[in-house]
């Protein structure tokens, strides 16, 4: 083989060499892209469970308020005092009384109905970015009879 | 150039290029892959999420949709190829779902609400109630949304038919294939897949007649009436007042705990009612 024809093979390999290069890089930028596509897919997902799980818990039977059977649009808050909710992933659900505001804390069986707030679910799993939606909700005391307004909050953790 | 120089060239550029195009071909393929992945998977979450929202709506609830790949529900997991996503959702359906789908949406209660119900129903299903007497067919059929009662017709146990499910309502010829009832609108039970079991209420009787999971369904029907009946056991706690006794209440609720029965489910609702008309709060 003679000069020119190794130095033709070098400039070959050379730019095999550099076409790889920009090729792995090219490749690392498109994975990162599609890597970055499904966590967003996957928050959107998330996004879409809890605005689902937003608009259906007034209604899940463990919460909604029912009178003979038939269930309104409120929240039987004696059904809250003990209520853990179960598997709902890194959020926390709160629903606190806001209007009219009587006592204020955290119900429990020692105090209610003179609090304002019940736990739900509680599991932020160590994440930083919480994202925060709310809906208003009416609640209604049972042993009081009386409805009174307030909100229920998820934050949601990532 | 000399030959050997020549057939060099050639060799290189051959293992070069067919390494490069084998790197491009399994790189599209993969990417397919992945893109298919992607897609089944918002799929089957979207369709659980379209289901998931129904559940805003305290009243019985009918819709279609049209699946643009196939999706397989078995007991509480939809999969669209190997993806899959677990549901929540009590889904009674075919195994095997694809094009068109009929979905009605019902509240289950015995007789407080315990959970909601999917029936979903391809759109080119048909059904046999098979009924020589009785009135059990025009029972069921009159609580179907028009859509879904359109897809069943009733024979007669002499005239069998095999385009379509059957169900055998009180009717001789059974063989195993397709469901057998025995009971009325509101308990009793039924045969699936081999398998007796019980069904309370016209809404678990749907279940059993349009579910080829019936019987997984019905465990996670009773594990929901022990949670929910927990909470109501737990409320009686905080309203408790000595001038009411709650005490049949709660008999009531640890019997249909473990124990699904149309009778419990209506005493409890009468004794719930008795403790109203006195005054006291009631439990649901």
């Amino acid at each position: 083989m003679n000069k020119k024809g190794i130095m033709q093979i070098n400039e070959t390999i050379i730019v095999l060499i550099v076409f790889s290069i920009i090729l792995i890089l090219s490749i690392t930028i498109f994975y990162r892209y599609n890597i970055a596509s499904v966590e967003d897919l996957g928050n959107e997902f998330e996004r879409n469970r809890v605005l689902n799980l937003l608009s259906t818990l007034p209604n899940d039977p463990n919460v909604v308020y029912s009178n003979l059977g038939q269930e309104e649009n409120s929240i039987d808050t004696s059904k809250l005092v003990n209520l853990k909710l179960e598997k709902l992933g890194f959020m926390e659900i709160r629903i606190r009384e806001i209007y009219p505001l009587n006592s204020e804390g955290v119900c429990d069986a020692s105090n209610y109905p003179d609090c304002n707030e019940f736990v739900l679910y509680d599991d932020n799993g160590n994440k930083e970015n919480v994202n925060i939606l709310t809906t208003p909700i009416s609640l209604y005391y049972p042993g009081l009879k009386e409805y009174k307004s307030g909100v229920l909050e998820i934050k949601w953790f990532n | 150039m000399k030959k050997g120089q020549f057939q060099f060239n050639w060799i290189f550029i051959v293992v070069v290029g067919a390494l490069f195009l084998f790197f491009f071909v399994s790189f599209a393929i993969k990417y397919k892959d992945f893109q298919e992945s992607k897609t089944n998977t918002e799929i089957i979450n979207n369709l659980d999420n379209t289901l998931t929202a129904l559940q805003a709506s305290s009243f019985k609830t009918f819709d279609t949709l049209n699946l643009p790949v196939k999706i397989t529900s078995r007991c509480g997991k939809l999969n669209a190829e190997e993806r899959e996503v677990k549901t929540k959702n009590i889904i009674f359906s075919p195994r095997q779902l694809d094009k068109k789908i009929l979905i009605w949406y019902e509240p289950y209660k015995l007789p407080f609400k315990i959970s909601s119900f999917y029936y979903i129903i391809p759109d080119d299903a048909k059904y046999y109630f098979v009924e020589d007497f009785g009135t059990l067919s025009s029972e069921l059929l009159e609580n179907m949304p028009e859509d879904i009662r359109k897809k069943f017709s009733v024979i007669r146990s002499s005239n069998l038919k095999n385009d379509g499910k059957l169900i055998f309502l009180d009717a001789s010829g059974f063989d195993n294939k397709g469901v057998k009832v025995n009971g009325d609108i509101n308990q009793g039970t039924v045969i699936v897949n081999g398998e007796e079991k019980i069904y309370v209420g016209r809404e678990l009787l749907y279940g059993a007649i349009f579910g080829d999971d019936y019987s997984c369904l019905l465990d996670k029907i009773k594990e929901e009436t022990n949670n929910v009946g927990n909470v109501y056991k737990s409320k009686i706690n905080v309203i408790n007042r000595v001038s009411c006794n709650y005490n049949l209440v709660i008999d009531y609720i640890n019997n249909l705990q473990s124990n699904l029965d149309y009778e419990i489910a209506k005493d409890l609702d009468e004794e719930n009612t008795r403790l109203i008309g006195q005054g006291c709060v009631g439990v649901f």
